[in-house]
Parts: C-alpha cells; structure tokens; sequence
C-alpha cells in the first residue's frame, strides 16, 4: 500500500479492471448475454424480420415439415402448424410476449420487492418485523398454484400474468435486498454519511441503493427467466393469452395435439423456452460472481 | 491518588468549544444495562488538539460517537451533558443535529478503506458536503473539491476526483476523508485513531497532514488514539481513559514527563520513545488492569462514593 500510494494518483494498477470487464470476462455473462441478445433483436424487429403474418392461416399448407426434411416447403424454414401458419413467424412474435412479460414482471416484482426490502433492512424494528412476517406468511402459499388462482380472479390476458407474478415474486426480492440492505448499514461510509448530516431517507436512496444495485441487477435477470416459464406454463393451462396469440406456451399446448403427425409443432417452443431460461440463468449467474467483489466491498 | 488531576488541567479562559460534564453511558441490555461511559468529564478549548488515550475497550470510541451523536441506539446516555458551542448537544432533534453536522463537527474515520461510499467517484463524494452545507453549485463545489485535495497534498487532484474509492490506496483514501472532514471549515473533529489502519510510513505522513490542516483551518481535534507517542506528537492536552473512566488529565508534557497516576506511568512504560530507544516495552501489567476494573465495578455499585480517579 505504502508503494500504491507512490504512483500518481495512488492508482491500484489491478483496481484499473473495471465491473464491466470483468463481466466481459465470464463466459457464462457473455453466453447467456448472447442468447438473449439473439431473442431481443428478434422480438424487437418481429414485424421486419418475421417472413409471413403469425396467425395467417393457409388451409392448404397444413402440416409443412421444417427445412431438415425433404418435404419442406420453400419460405416455411421451421414449418407450418395444423392451420397452415408459420412456425418462425410465431416463435418470432412468440418470443416478443415473453421478453415483455419478463422485463415488465420481473421489474414490478423488483420494484415492489427492493422498497420493501429496503425499508425492512434499513429501518429495522417494528418495520422489519411486520415486512418480514408478510414475506413469510406470503411464501407460505405454493407459486403456480396461487398464480393459477389470481388469473382466474383477475380474468385472462397479459396484464394479469404480469401482475400474478409480481404478486406472487416480490418476496424474492425482498429477502435478498433487505439481508443486502443490513450488511450495507453496518458499513463504515454510512456512519461517514451521517456526519456529514444527511438524513435517513438521504442515506437510505443515495448511498445504500446505488450499492444494492448490482445485486438487483442479479436478481432481476433471475426474475426474468422464471417470468418466462411461468408464462409459458400460463399460456399452456390457457390461462394467458387467447389462443390465436401466438405465445410459446400456446403453441406447445397446441402442439401436443398433433404431436405424432407433426412433433417439430411442440418442440420448436419447447427448444425456445428452454434456451431462454437457460440464457438467462447463466446470465444471473455470471453476473453475480462478476459483481460479487463490487458488491461485498 | 490522582483524583486532584482530573481538574488540575485548569478551565481555559475563553470558554471551551466542547464540555463534556459528568457523562455516564450505559448499553441497554436483555436483563440490565452495562456501564460504558462512567462520570467522564473533558473541555477542549478553540484551536485545541486533545488526546484522548486508553487501551481498547475503553471507551475512547463511545465518546466520539456521543459528540457526533451516532452512538448505538441502545446506548443511553444516564447522566451529564455534551456541550458543543455553550448548548447541550445529547437530545438534539435530526433535524439540528444534521445541521451541526459538517459546518459544526466532522470525522476523520479509523478506517479509510470502508468509509468512503463504493459507488460514487471522489469528486463526487466531497462535492455533495459542500452542495449540502455550503449550498454551492456543482461548479463551484468541483472547485472547491480540487483545493481541497491540493490542500491534503494529493497529486493530480483532477484524476482523483474522477476516481472511484477502490481505485485509490488505503493513504490516499484517508487524505480524501481528512479533506472532507474540514470541508465545511467545522470548529470541531473528531478523528477515532486515524492512522491505525495505515502502514507504517504512511502513519507518519498522515498524522502531520491532519496536523497542518488543523493548524490551517484553526479546527479543534479530539484525536483518539491508544498510542501516547502519537499524542506527545501532536496533542496540546490529554485525557487518560481506562473502563470508561477519566483517570488522569492535564497538559501533554505534565503527563508525558511526570504521569501521575499509575495506569498513565504503565502506558508510558508499554509506549516506544525516541528519546530513549534502548528501553524494552512492558504491556501493561495484568495486576493493575484487574485493579482498575475492580474499582470500577465498585464504582457502579455505590457511584460518588469513591472519586473516579481514585486509586
Ligand atoms: N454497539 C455496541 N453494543 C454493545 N457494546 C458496545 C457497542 N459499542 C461499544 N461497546 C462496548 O463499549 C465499550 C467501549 O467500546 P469503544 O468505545 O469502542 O472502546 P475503544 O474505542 O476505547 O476501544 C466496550 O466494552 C465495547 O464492548
Ligand atoms: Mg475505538
């Protein structure tokens, strides 16, 4: 250290490797980061790159076998279903549902999660106990059964898959960001906080947060991968979107009603779930032990 | 044996800036409370660094956090008063302790490793003091920043600012945390053992950083340390605490040269001195320390009936 503090501007020469490097530097951050990428730009540019209309339905080309067989219809590159529509354009528009249910569950469940987490860590005492006993009592109940449950209350359709799963998720985050929340407080630059008179709250969103923030990162990709299983199995029970919608889950639900004319009409969804999930387990996975010494710092 | 000491130090003249009367502290616990802090009484005048030595454990670090009032919330303060500018400071509301923080008091902490916050940049982190106390503007505050860190002697000021905690070194950091301590110009710091985290070398360079700046800004320091030769170095006057209690206090060379009581001459004996580097070092010795804390013991039982000092 006495050397470190030599150098111009008492520079670290290993400290220089920045967060985002090293998350460079994960194969299972890039990996996953890749597949993800890989259905983002898919879902995003859906409407430019899908080849034909998702529910189009073409009574004459029921059936089309995918590339791989010699039966292949030319512009069907994955095949086309019982109604003669195109697989590709469906996993397409299909993946654009799931990321949206991802992204926009993941994040009510997070913000829900982190404010509650936050207070409960923070402020500890009466605060704490009442949250925490909430967070319990709320796991108490099993998942799918009580998402199963409040669809059927709040009645098909996306929004209530959205909300079934913050519903239902937040305590996820909660656990974790207030135990996060606690270990922070304890750190000395809180103390330091505190003489240089900020406040409670000043401290809570303006030093703690920023420093519960890679962990959320974490959490929330997480999140994202079980939205996209909950989802599908929603869409599979029928409970999401109508069916002409063309989600994974609908499609495999479809799809195992013909599953020994047309095998390729359940896996190809099966396949897109599974790699997003995948991807995106990988992606939380990395990403915590890339930001673990950012976060235990 | 020294009970006559403890006011000996003699009030100063132009009235203190910190009085501290007859503190008693106590951490609430499951059954009863355990005494912390027992009758502690010290004044530190304007332009005064004051020690405050003792081993660990003693209390030294309680005293800090009472001035700056961040003491655990299970620490209850049972008796006496903290005096900061003539008004009592132990019940503050948040609202006028925020506001005496900064402009009023400041820390330099024991540990810059973990006292600077992880997620912002320096400049950032002083700048943000000044927008709160001084109410400057981010370009004024940005200016303000670079003298600061200029006057702390750190290179390239305008990088540091740039630079995030765990890009700096241990010393570094603590030059950073010694200039936000004095960025609002407060009259009072308190710096709990500044240097014991450093290195060796660095110690040095440190202590008269804090030294000069306080000479500069005209800022009263409680410096805590367990070292008296850190003290004999930079302290105008000493509190000697042992079992949170005030044993001993006066001038640094009285002590220094003629200790009185017999915990200040076994601090001296376990102290290395430069003027005499041959001495070997005796810890202090186990019979003395078991005598100490019998009589404070005894104190808690029957408080008043035996001076604090009394040996
Ligand atoms: N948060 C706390 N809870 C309970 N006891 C504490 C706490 N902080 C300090 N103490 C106790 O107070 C006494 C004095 O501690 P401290 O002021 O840190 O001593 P020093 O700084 O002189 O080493 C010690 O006996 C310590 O165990
Ligand atoms: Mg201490």
């Amino acid at each position: 250290m006495a050397d470190a503090a030599a150098l111009p501007g008492g520079l670290l020469p290993r400290a220089r490797e920045s967060a985002v490097r090293r998350m460079l530097a994960n194969r299972r951050v890039v990996l996953g980061g890749a597949v993800l990428l890989f259905f983002a730009l898919a879902a995003v540019f859906a409407p430019l790159i899908a080849p034909h209309d998702p529910v189009e339905q073409d009574l004459l080309l029921q059936y089309a076998p995918p590339f791989w067989s010699d039966k292949a219809e030319p512009g069907y590159l994955f095949g086309t279903d019982n109604l003669g529509r195109d697989i590709l354009s469906r996993l397409i528009y299909g993946a654009q549902i799931a990321l949206f249910v991802a992204v926009t569950a993941a994040a009510a469940a997070g913000l829900l999660g982190t404010v509650l987490g936050l207070l409960a860590g923070y402020l500890g005492g009466w605060v704490d106990a009442v949250i925490s006993r909430l967070v319990e009592i709320w796991m108490a109940f099993p998942a799918v059964l009580l998402s199963i449950v409040l669809v059927a209350v709040m009645g098909t359709g996306l929004h209530s898959v959205i909300i079934a799963i913050a519903v239902i998720d937040w305590t996820r985050f909660c656990r974790v960001v207030r135990a996060e929340t606690m270990a922070q407080k304890q750190q000395d630059y809180v103390a330091s906080a505190v003489t240089v008179g900020l406040g409670r709250m000043g401290i809570l969103w303006r030093e703690i947060l920023p420093n519960v923030l890679p962990l959320l990162l974490v959490l929330f990709t997480l999140e994202m991968g079980i939205a996209v299983i909950v989802e599908a199995i929603l869409s599979y029970v029928n409970l999401s979107l109508a069916s002409d919608f063309p989600t994974w889950g609908t499609m495999i639900a479809d799809g195992r009603k013909y599953v020994n004319q047309a095998p390729w009409l359940m896996i190809l969804p099966i396949v897109c779930v599974i790699a997003l999930v995948l991807a995106l387990n990988a992606l939380g996975d990395g990403l915590k032990d890339a930001l673990d010494p950012v976060m235990r710092k | 044996m020294s009970g006559a000491q403890i006011t000996s130090a003699g009030m100063p003249s132009n009235g203190p800036i910190l009085s501290v009367r007859n503190l008693h502290l106590a951490i609430a616990g499951r059954h009863r409370d355990t005494p912390i802090l027992r009758d502690v009484s010290l004044d530190i005048v304007p332009g005064e660094v004051h020690g405050l030595v003792g081993e660990s454990g003693a209390g030294k670090t309680m005293i800090g956090k009472v001035i700056l009032g961040i003491q655990p919330s299970r620490a209850r303060i049972t008796g006496g008063s903290v005096r900061f500018d003539g008004r009592d400071i132990t019940h503050l509301p948040e609202r006028e302790r925020r506001s005496l923080m900064g402009r009023g008091l400041g820390l330099i902490p024991q540990d810059p490793m973990t006292s600077l916050n992880p997620a912002y940049r320096i400049g950032g982190q002083i700048a943000d003091v000044l927008r709160l106390h001084l109410g400057m503007d981010r370009a004024a505050a940005r200016a303000r920043a670079l003298e600061l860190l200029d006057d702390v002697h750190i290179r390239e000021p305008a990088r540091v600012l740039r630079q995030y905690p765990h890009e700096l070194s241990g010393g570094m950091r603590q030059r950073v945390l010694i200039a936000i301590a004095f960025a609002c110009r407060p009259k009072l710091i308190v710096a709990d053992e500044p240097t014991t985290a450093l290195d060796v070398t660095v110690q040095r360079q440190v202590l008269a950083l804090i030294k000069e700046m306080q000479a500069q800004e005209g800022a009263s320091i409680l410096f805590v340390t367990h070292d008296l030769g850190v003290v004999a170095k930079i302290c105008d006057r000493v509190t000697v605490l042992h079992g949170g209690r005030v044993l001993e206090a006066g001038d640094t060379r009285r002590i220094v040269e003629a200790p009185q009581h017999d915990y200040t001459k076994a601090l001296m004996a376990a102290t290395p001195r430069h003027d005499r580097p041959g001495d070997l070092l005796q810890p202090v010795p186990e019979a003395l320390t078991a005598r100490l804390n019998a009589e404070a013991l005894a104190y808690d039982a029957a408080p008043g009936a035996m001076g604090a000092g009394h040996g």
